[in-house]
């Protein structure tokens, strides 16, 4: 907009600095200024993770590709060749899948109820799902591996029923267990975060429009909450992929996932070339993963916990 | 176009919040086709009212009766009654014509009748070429429409609307209430209206239900409202009221003297008093009303609207009835404050301990008068009217 002399005439003392002239430097030199302090307010932030973080994914990447007599590709092409690795990579994409899908299916219920209920019977069920982040993990996975066990709580009321003992520990069903129990209140969280946003309203003028209950929630409410179960979905499946305390202390030899062989070429193997490349195709894989949802879902969906 | 709209009657209608009442006892017979507004101020249970005939609140005591058929109990999805929400809850994930055709969906329409009543209703709130829009995309008055749209399209035989205007610019406002007036007509369906503006009430409504801490104050036309205001609350929640009190000193000849505090007259004729039309479920409350009668010594509060009262110089030619041929009470008083309104301009005059609001359209006074001035406030004895007091 170019800016015009005023057209009410006023007494010219009144304006000190004329009003016309101010915006045709003004402003971009004032944008130009505000930018700079948003990049200030960042700074902070940029250079954490500039230390601590790129620099040692970029000390990662480097050793990747490092062997014996310098730049090689000899890393890469072990953990292709070697069936072992990729059959790994594969399993730990389905326990992570696996355990995804769990966690969604105990989580919507369970968000639902939060995000109606208010009150103190709002706060309990908040702090049920919230005290595990309380607790330290190996403290929770021993205690999983107490109750699991084939001594265990559940072993012992099974056979109150003449059933049992059943395997839970040390296998697949450890694993899922284990994992889903630690990653629920992720996805708790962020399905109740969506659906608190959610206008109970639109519910009653679904009703109001000839819809029972179950239409109301399968033609309003699941499509509005659709953000929070692809965010939540994300969100848990990134985190299964680099599990590794649960896996390794509640699963068996056959639920290896990737981050217990990592450790195992850095510990025992001493092969931190090896373990680098793992690390970086593992990353890699990932960052599909997120490519492959943008495409299918849209990562936008991610940030527009409310839709208006 | 008769027969179109449903004939809906509360009996008894209760809602207890806590330890209040938000609706007591609430009695009252809307007409088929007709246009009904509840008015009131916020926490009046105006909007409980029509939560409940939606079904979203169930009552906690008393029945509504819909063309006879007792729904007090029906699920709101079973009620088949349209419905305009106050802040429209338009499906944000859906457009516009999806959320047009969630309700035929939900009755199992054809989808190529969906589509052609979709196009006509559209057509119907001036929408037309809106289909694929979503709400977000929309402004405040074309979501108002689409939300019309969706509650019209299921042909609904009553159709409630809860402020429905209340977040629209006021030049919006007017506009679509003209709008909603043609549609009531045109579709002769039923429409219970909630609002707090009364403007708005008296430009659309066949009758006016004024609502008072849960209770009808006064139902009757507009018209009969604004002239026949039942008490004090009607008064002067619909327009400007100036409210004086007086004890019957004297009756001759069906007028009343009335001793002002200051001890200054006030006439009032016996016509006067309230009538039997002060509603359905109130006159019940207000008995006292219908069976009034001027006897010596009754304290009684009368009203006189501010277009009523006639201001001149005091001491100006032509003596205290200037400009009013038949005026029957006549004070002085001294102007305290002139505001400027634009068609009108409104006056505040001291006169025996009182203010009175004064209100002269155009130009008012023939001479121009000045805050100081002193005056003489003259009015007509069928302008004052007594008002039904509850203990």
């Amino acid at each position: 907009m170019s800016a015009r002399p005023p057209v009410f005439a006023v007494a010219p003392s009144a304006q000190a600095p004329p009003v016309h002239e101010t915006p045709a430097g003004g402003r971009p030199r004032r944008e130009h200024r505000r930018r700079w302090r948003t990049a200030l307010l960042l700074l902070p932030a940029l250079g954490f993770l500039a230390v601590f973080f790129v620099y040692p994914m970029l000390g990662i990447l480097a050793r990747s590709f490092t062997g014996a007599h310098g730049f090689t590709l000899a890393n890469y092409v072990s953990v292709v060749k070697d069936p072992i690795y990729p059959k790994i990579f594969g399993l730990t994409f389905e326990i992570a899948f696996t355990v995804t899908v769990v966690t969604l299916f105990l989580s919507y219920p369970l968000a639902y109820k939060l995000s109606t209920v208010s009150g103190p019977l709002a706060a309990v069920l908040m702090a049920l799902v919230l005290v595990p982040f309380f607790t330290d993990l190996l403290v929770r996975t021993f205690s999983w591996m107490v109750i699991l066990g084939r001594d265990g709580l559940v072993n012992l009321l099974l056979s109150k029923f003449g059933i049992g003992p059943v395997q839970l520990l040390y296998n697949r069903a450890g694993v899922l267990i284990g994992m889903t129990y630690a990653l629920l209140p992720y996805m708790v969280l962020t399905l109740y975060s969506v659906m608190r946003g959610i206008d109970r309203r639109l519910l009653q003028a679904a009703g109001n429009l000839g819809a029972n209950e179950w239409q109301a929630f399968r033609r309003v409410f699941l499509p509005l909450s659709l953000p929070g179960v692809f965010g939540g979905s994300l969100l848990v499946f990134v985190l299964a992929l680099g599990y590794f305390v649960t896996p390794r202390l509640m699963g068996g030899t056959h639920d290896q996932m990737i981050s217990m062989v990592i450790e195992n070429q850095v510990e025992m193997a001493l092969d931190v070339n090896l373990a680098s490349s793992l690390a970086v195709l593992l990353l890699a894989l990932t960052l599909v993963g997120f490519v492959l949802y943008d495409r299918i879902v849209g990562l936008r969906s991610l940030f527009e916990s409310k839709i208006s | 176009m008769q027969g179109k709209g449903a004939r809906i009657v509360l009996a008894d209608l209760t809602k207890i919040y806590g330890a209040a009442a938000a609706v007591r006892d609430l009695n009252l017979d809307v007409a088929a086709g007709e246009f009904l507004t509840f008015l009131g101020p916020s926490g009046s249970g105006k909007t409980t009212i029509l939560m409940m005939i939606a079904g979203f609140v169930a009552p906690d005591g008393g029945d509504i009766v819909i063309d006879g058929r007792r729904v007090t109990w029906l699920p709101a999805h079973k009620r088949g009654i349209g419905m305009v929400f106050q802040n429209y809850a338009l499906f944000p994930h859906m457009t516009v014509a999806e959320n047009i055709a969630f309700p035929l969906q939900m009755r199992g329409v054809p989808k190529s009748a969906i589509r052609a009543k979709t196009q006509e209703i559209l057509e119907l709130v001036q929408l037309p070429g809106y289909e694929g829009r979503y709400a977000r995309e929309l402004s405040g008055g074309q979501q108002q429409r689409v939300a019309l749209a969706r509650a019209l399209v299921f042909e609904p035989r009553v159709l409630l609307l809860d402020e429905p205007l209340s977040a629209l610019d006021k030049k919006l406002r007017d506009q679509i209430r003209i709008e909603l007036k043609h549609i009531h007509q045109r579709l002769g369906i039923t429409f219970i209206y909630v609002t707090h503006d009364q403007e708005e009430a008296l430009i659309m409504s066949d009758r006016i239900a004024v609502m008072n801490a849960g209770r009808i104050a006064q139902i009757g036309t507009p018209r009969q409202l604004y002239e026949e205001p039942a008490d004090a609350f009607v008064a002067q929640f619909i327009g400007e009221s100036n409210l004086l009190r007086g004890v019957v000193s004297g009756i001759s000849d069906g007028v009343a003297n009335l001793r002002h505090a200051s001890g200054a007259t006030l006439r009032v004729g016996n016509d006067a008093m309230p009538q039997t039309q002060i509603g359905v479920s109130s006159a019940a409350d207000l008995g006292a009303g219908a069976g009034m009668e001027l006897r010596a010594g009754r304290s009684l509060l009368v009203s006189i609207r501010p277009e009523h009262f006639h201001l001149n110089p005091a001491g100006s030619s032509g003596g205290p009835a200037d400009g009013l041929k038949h005026a029957h009470n006549t004070w002085t008083g001294r102007i305290e404050e002139i505001l400027y309104v634009g068609d009108a301009v409104k006056y505040k005059v001291a006169a025996n301990g009182e203010v009175l609001l004064v209100k002269h359209h155009g130009g008012g006074a023939v001479r121009p008068l000045a805050v100081g001035d002193a005056v003489t406030i003259a009015w007509a004895m069928a302008h004052t009217k007594v008002l039904v007091e509850r203990e």
